[in-house]
């Protein structure tokens, strides 16, 4: 079943960091055709109007491998071991099929009756090595394929979120990755809704509805049943930012300074979404929500979020992390650490992307994701018993604006207003930055 | 995982794209493989490489005999189905045996059109379809001086083009008043017409072939217009059909064209399926049901076809007509809807560089583009084509490009 492999490792373009600089060009020709010949590598550059940066145009090594399923002659095809596409030149005869139905429009062709395919270097790619600006990024895709392929899936499909739910698919990868050997506590939201509680849920393992005041004690309190029965069980409470940072904060302040063993996960969509999107303590500054509308005197909420994470941060906790569903890499990689904590309390973050609160359409949302990272908005990072470190060192941080323009709940931001925020970001990021220094 | 017996009839790109369907859903189900040719599946695109010597006979499989293998697939070569019992599921073969199956797809291609004309047997008029035809001419070719082409298309500018190391005259006789008439449209027709006169080609449009003779040389060909043109050979360019085989049960399988099939392949009988150039299917640009003869549409319709036999599902996203191919010195490409329509609302964007022999258009309907020519320089094509394909809504760039209809490249870049 060679053409069924899956890809294991792929180049991942941000083509906002693009200058155009052609130096990736230089490297591929040199290395492939033994000459500066930057019209003959294997990537073009597609330049475009002032003030637009440039499209790096290449074969991503995308799922679909349309190339390989039209080419006439079999000169295109995948090596087993790799998922990667293999050319082979000397079959090809330049009928240009693969051309019109590549979906990256990634295969160059030269006039000269030659048609240029990205052979990944063999595995490690010149373009990679040679992007000065990290446009060019290696992307390996090994761990997430694992999770896929050889473990349960243990929520049914069909789960009642809205579509494009990113925090259904944390709850879903979080307790995949965590096994069946796992109890996992609700609290009233969103995600007793999706994941349904008693004897009503999608789940194949037992799902305890908590109140929103008591889901970390509730669950402390599970844990200590299982291990009084002599029973090694991971019981995690998945919550709300309301759940977490406004109604049950002293629940899990309580919970955490105790050091019950729970895995305390807060979904973070920066509202109460499930009864109509109102504000709450995560809810950031000068945004929209239903208690805080827009009109004559309003402008969105008046007051800065909470920062919830460096709240936790202070209680000392042997593990905790803040995750983005954008990056499922360094998702599971903080999840397999959570794992191995056999004492105290571990509490991750996790930005989930609300397509109806935050209005934008739902394809956007892995995008919007990864923004709110690149912008500094929402740092990747862990701490083992306090000590801070950066998972996802972003060099050249976005400006806010290019986070909040995907969004309708940021549509009214002024140019000053949107300065503020990024005042109020940057100060945060500097703070985080100052914590993760050695002493 | 469901066990059906799948059945296939035909091996080409839509039935090799079926098998890989298949298996993409479903490792467990026997497949079983009927085609009257005794080779591999190949593909006809490289019937015209084979003429040109860019290909030769043993790399024109498609896939080696290890894939057959791989994909546990029983074969049946020299094998003819004579009929189809669709409320049995029974296919009789001609030595008096039968097969049941639980799935059939049909994917037995295209054949090329013929003259309208009677001609006696043993002349030298020859179609281009499989290896046959194209070795039949391949051995005869270097005797071959002057050349009469029927029907002035892709497959005859193709012939012509390898055929131009034997022949210094060619004759294109063409029905319809331009060539490439199902490509290109009129400007861009005449462009590429002025390009093969400059190399020796000679072009009579408009005109039907009423009869065709022997002579010492070969061939003597008569139009309805009475002019006579002396050959050595004619070759037959004008098409291909949906090549239905007899055995499909007519009234009950629906027929138009081709075998109408619905956006999952399957034909009006649930257990039949139809992919590649043999179906009539969903069009992507004008939603109608229609018969779109290229390779590309049938891999992917192999493809759907597959996944949903194996038990999976899948939905066809429409054919789509394109084409991008270099003959007597020019490249050029076509993709979707580019003909003429009067009285169809749209909007065109078009340049000509006359000197650098560059035409570009770009034809839009609402706010989607949904057909491009570009000839003399390709280099926008896979831009464009996945723009038409993806069925972007591009109302700014499409103001851009009615501006600058140069810089397609550019303006498009950014929506992939």
């Amino acid at each position: 079943m060679r053409d069924m492999t899956t890809v294991r490792r792929k180049i991942v373009v941000d083509r906002d960091r693009c200058t155009g600089c052609g130096l990736c060009q230089i490297e591929c020709s040199l290395l492939h055709e033994g000459g500066f010949q930057p019209a003959a590598a294997r990537i073009r550059i597609q330049p475009r109007k002032e003030g637009k940066s440039p499209v790096p145009l290449l074969c991503l090594q995308c799922e679909s491998q349309q190339c390989v399923f039209v080419c006439p002659t079999g000169a295109r095809w995948k090596r087993v071991e790799t998922g990667q596409v293999v050319f082979q030149e000397d079959k090809c005869v330049h009928c240009k099929m693969c051309l019109l139905t590549c979906p990256n429009a990634g295969i160059i062709d030269l006039q000269e009756e030659r048609l240029l395919f990205c052979d990944f270097c063999g595995g490690e790619p010149a373009c990679v090595e040679a992007c000065p600006k990290g446009a060019l990024s290696l992307r390996d895709l090994r761990p997430i394929q694992k999770v896929r392929l050889e473990t349960e899936n243990l929520l049914s499909p069909g789960l009642g979120s809205c579509p494009g739910c990113t925090a259904e698919w944390a709850v879903r990868f979080t307790v995949q990755v965590l096994g069946a050997n796992t109890v996992v506590g609700v609290p009233p939201g969103c995600m007793a809704g999706i994941v349904g509680f008693g004897t009503n849920t999608g789940a194949k393992i037992p799902v305890v509805f908590t109140l929103l005041t008591n889901a970390a004690s509730m669950m402390a309190g599970v844990k200590h049943h299982f291990l009084k029965r002599g029973r090694d069980v991971h019981v995690v409470a998945f919550a709300g930012d309301g759940g977490t940072a406004d109604i049950g904060l002293q629940a899990l302040s309580a919970a955490a300074e105790r050091g019950d063993n729970i895995i305390y996960i807060c979904y973070d969509n920066e509202a109460y979404m499930n009864t109509g999107i109102q504000r709450s303590g995560t809810t950031p500054l000068g945004c929209w929500t239903a208690t805080t509308p827009l009109g004559k005197t309003g402008r969105g909420k008046k007051q800065m979020s909470k920062d919830i994470s460096l709240i936790m941060l202070m209680h000392g906790l042997p593990y905790m992390a803040t995750a983005c569903p954008s990056y499922p890499e360094d998702y599971l990689a903080k999840l397999e650490k959570a794992k191995q904590v056999r004492e105290g309390l571990v509490y991750i973050h996790i930005l989930t992307p609300c397509q109806t609160g935050w209005q934008f359409s739902p394809e956007k949302a892995t995008e919007i994701g990864r923004l709110a990272v690149e912008t500094n908005y929402f740092p990747l990072w862990e701490a083992i018993d306090g000590n801070l470190r950066f998972t996802k060192k972003i060099e050249f941080p976005k400006p806010i604006e290019a986070f909040t323009r995907m969004m309708g709940r940021y549509k009214h931001l002024t140019r000053q207003e949107i300065s503020t925020l990024q005042k109020v970001i940057d100060t945060r990021y500097q703070k985080l930055v100052k914590l993760s220094r050695p002493q | 995982m469901r066990r059906d017996h799948i059945l296939f009839i035909g091996n080409s790109g839509a039935a090799i794209n079926a098998i890989k369907g298949i298996r993409h859903v479903n490792a467990e189900c026997p497949i079983t493989l009927l085609s009257q040719e005794p080779h591999t599946a190949y593909s006809p695109v490289l019937t015209t490489y084979l003429i040109a010597g860019k290909m030769t006979r043993n790399r024109m499989a498609l896939v080696d005999e290890a894939f057959y293998h791989d994909y546990q697939i029983e074969r049946r070569y020299n094998q003819r189905a004579i009929s189809v019992s669709a409320t049995d599921r029974k296919v009789f073969l001609e030595d008096g045996t039968a097969i049941d199956y639980d799935k059939l797809l049909i994917a037995t291609g295209a054949i090329p059109n013929l003259l309208d004309c009677d001609f006696p047997i043993g002349l030298p008029v020859f179609t281009v379809r499989t290896i046959e035809d194209a070795e039949k001419i391949q051995s005869r070719a270097s005797n071959w001086r002057k050349v009469v082409f029927a029907g002035a298309g892709l497959v005859s500018f193709q012939i012509a083009n390898a055929l131009r190391k034997y022949s210094d005259r060619m004759v294109f006789i063409d029905i319809a008043d331009q060539i490439l008439s199902k490509n290109l449209d009129t400007q861009a027709s005449r462009l590429v017409q002025r390009q093969i006169e400059a190399e020796g080609g000679t072009f009579l449009l408009g005109r039907n072939i009423i009869h065709v003779e022997e002579s010492q040389e070969g061939v003597v060909v008569h139009t309805d217009q009475g002019e006579t043109i002396t050959g050595n050979a004619l070759l037959v360019g004008t098409g291909v059909h949906p090549n239905i085989p007899e055995i499909v049960p007519k009234g009950i399988v629906k027929v138009n064209r081709g075998i109408l099939t619905d956006r999952r392949m399957r034909t009006s009988v649930e257990s039949i399926f139809a992919a590649g150039d043999v179906c009539e299917t969903f069009d992507l640009i004008s939603g109608d049901y229609r018969v779109v003869s290229n390779w590309p549409n049938a891999c992917f319709q192999g493809q759907v076809a597959g996944q949903n036999m194996g038990g999976g599902e899948a939905f066809f996203e429409g054919s789509l007509a394109m084409n991008a191919t270099s003959v007597f010195g020019l490249s050029f490409a076509s993709i979707g809807e580019v003909r003429d329509h009067p009285g169809k609302e749209r909007e065109i964007a078009s340049y000509l560089d006359e000197p650098r022999g560059i035409y570009k258009k770009w034809v839009f309907q609402g706010d989607r583009m949904i057909g491009a020519i570009m000839l003399g320089d390709i280099g926008e094509n896979a831009l464009v084509a996945e723009v038409i394909r993806r069925r972007i809504r591009i109302s700014q760039e499409k103001k851009a490009l009615m501006a600058y209809p140069s810089k397609a490249a550019s303006l498009l870049c950014g929506l992939l």
